[in-house]
């Protein structure tokens, strides 16, 4: 793959915040004695990629498709998101300019910094499925796996986005009290 | 009297005074006895604390477990009060004693030869009251205070085996207080032991992460800056307010522990508010006695001073009769 295009870094680095953060001081004091994967909370993994995935089958086994008008509608809408995340992208980045002695503040403007850029990334492949859904409607099987994506992708950018919205808010309401 | 407190053990001392409580508890019935007549007999604990010393002045005390060996000497009774001097110290090792300007060894010490320092003690055995105040030197970090407890604790059991014994380190609230109030307080620490696992959840907090997996919010002052929150932490002390988080309320951030840095006489000492059983109970006297050649302080003054830290203690604690 191109190296342009290698967008493997984001999901590493998006991945690599869903931990405990209580996990990850224990883990640093002792670190030969535990698992690397110890700091990970399985329940972030359970809500961001399992829940979509479970999601999605249930929709796609009851036939419950996306029709030609709600592709439509999530097109036009993840379309104006994915612009409005690059806005946040700038803000993030420019929080991140700040100098700051905390370095768990600091931590958490790289995590903000990976999260939203997942989020953008998820955006654009679930644009990318609902518009391949819409040129596929009329075959079956095609129209059936592309509908998963487009499930499973919607569902992990709304709870992406979620997440995104908490550490925003943490960030500016500490940002503007002190 | 206003004696340097040592808070938290930090502070290395030549000699101090560490004070403790002494009370008889009958067993069964879950009381403390009034020490002029603490058991059925009407016996006076203070008769009962002078056969112990007259004992200890005849007697050599020698623990095998604690490998210590203790005496007692110049005990003298005045009023309710009994002051004296006792002598402790190791034995069970060797050492070899050199002469500090001709380096040439003086004596080779053998595992039977005890060390002993002289340390002085006085006790305040009132007639109506359930607790008796003892203070014991402690000289250059060396106390006598454990082979002390458990000899006169024996000694108890032997004579009144229905009753206990119990002694405890005194924590003089006044003044603890009073080093809240006379002193700068440069920063107040708030700890919060659970660390939220979400990293958002901690910046909203504004704390930060410390090494030992908890949160700490500082307040911390300025060069000329009195921190506030002082009449809170005072009423903390008087158990006027119970729980921590009445002291200041921070929002999302529930307080485990507050700690206090005072400035006292230009050292930075640490007070932890939410355990003041952790601070020990030593009041610096090194510069209120009269320091000997022999490297001990006289008698006289380390008596004086301590009579009025007596006095001083006596009316700062609440005492049940």
């Amino acid at each position: 793959m191109s190296s342009k295009i290698n967008i493997f870094d984001i999901i590493e680095a998006h991945i690599s915040t869903l931990k405990n953060y209580n996990k990850v001081l224990e883990y640093n004091k002792d670190p030969d004695n535990k698992n690397r994967f110890y700091v990970y909370n399985k329940w972030d993994f359970v809500i961001f990629f399992v829940l979509p995935l479970i999601l999605g089958i249930f929709f796609v086994y009851f036939d419950l498709l996306p029709i030609k008008e709600i592709l439509t509608v999530l097109v036009t809408s993840l379309s104006v998101f994915t612009a409005l995340l690059f806005n946040l992208l700038l803000l993030a980045f420019d929080i991140m300019r700040k100098p700051t002695t905390n370095p768990t503040r600091k931590i958490f403007l790289e995590e903000i910094y990976a999260n939203v850029s997942f989020c953008i990334l998820i955006a654009i492949t679930t644009i990318s499925m609902s518009v391949l859904s819409i040129i596929f409607l009329g075959n079956c099987i095609i129209y059936h796996i592309l509908s998963f994506f487009v499930y499973y992708f919607s569902i992990l950018f709304i709870l992406t986005l979620l997440m995104v919205l908490k550490r925003i808010y943490a960030l500016i309401s500490t940002e503007n009290n002190d | 009297m206003n004696l340097p407190i040592i808070i938290g053990g930090i502070l290395i001392v030549n000699i101090s005074l560490a004070s403790y409580t002494i009370r008889v508890k009958d067993g069964i019935r879950g009381r403390y006895m009034p020490l002029g007549n603490f058991d059925t007999n009407g016996n006076d604990f203070i008769d009962f604390f002078r056969e112990y010393l007259e004992h200890r002045e005849n007697e050599f005390f020698l623990d095998s477990k604690l490998q210590r060996m203790m005496k007692c000497r110049n005990v003298t009774n005045f009023e309710r009060k009994l002051n004296g001097i006792i002598e402790d110290g190791p034995y069970g090792s060797e050492s070899i004693l050199r002469n500090i300007d001709t380096k040439d060894v003086s004596y080779e010490k053998l595992s039977d030869d005890a060390d002993m320092n002289p340390f002085y003690f006085i006790i305040d055995i009132p007639e109506h009251f359930d607790e008796a105040i003892i203070l014991l030197q402690r000289f250059k970090g060396l106390g006598c205070k454990n082979t002390f407890e458990k000899d006169i604790f024996d000694y108890f059991n032997s004579k009144f085996p229905h009753l206990e014994l119990e002694m405890n380190r005194l924590i003089p609230k006044q003044f603890i207080k009073d080093q809240l109030v006379n002193n700068r307080i440069v920063k107040l620490r708030f700890i919060k032991y659970n660390i939220p696992s979400d990293i958002s959840d901690i910046i909203s907090n504004r704390g930060h992460i410390e090494e030992e997996s908890h949160m700490e919010l500082m307040l911390i002052a300025g060069q000329k800056q009195r921190l506030p929150l002082i009449s809170n932490i005072v009423r903390f002390i008087d158990n006027e307010i119970d729980d921590l988080s009445e002291i200041v309320e921070i929002p999302y951030f529930d307080i485990d522990n507050v700690k206090v840095e005072v400035d006292i006489n230009g050292s930075i000492k640490t007070l932890d508010i939410s355990n003041l059983k952790k601070i020990m109970p030593y009041f610096d006297v090194t510069n209120e006695v009269e320091i000997l050649d022999n490297g001990h302080p006289s008698f006289e003054s380390i008596d004086t001073v301590a009579r009025s830290l007596l006095q001083d203690l006596s009316e700062a604690i609440p005492r049940e009769g």
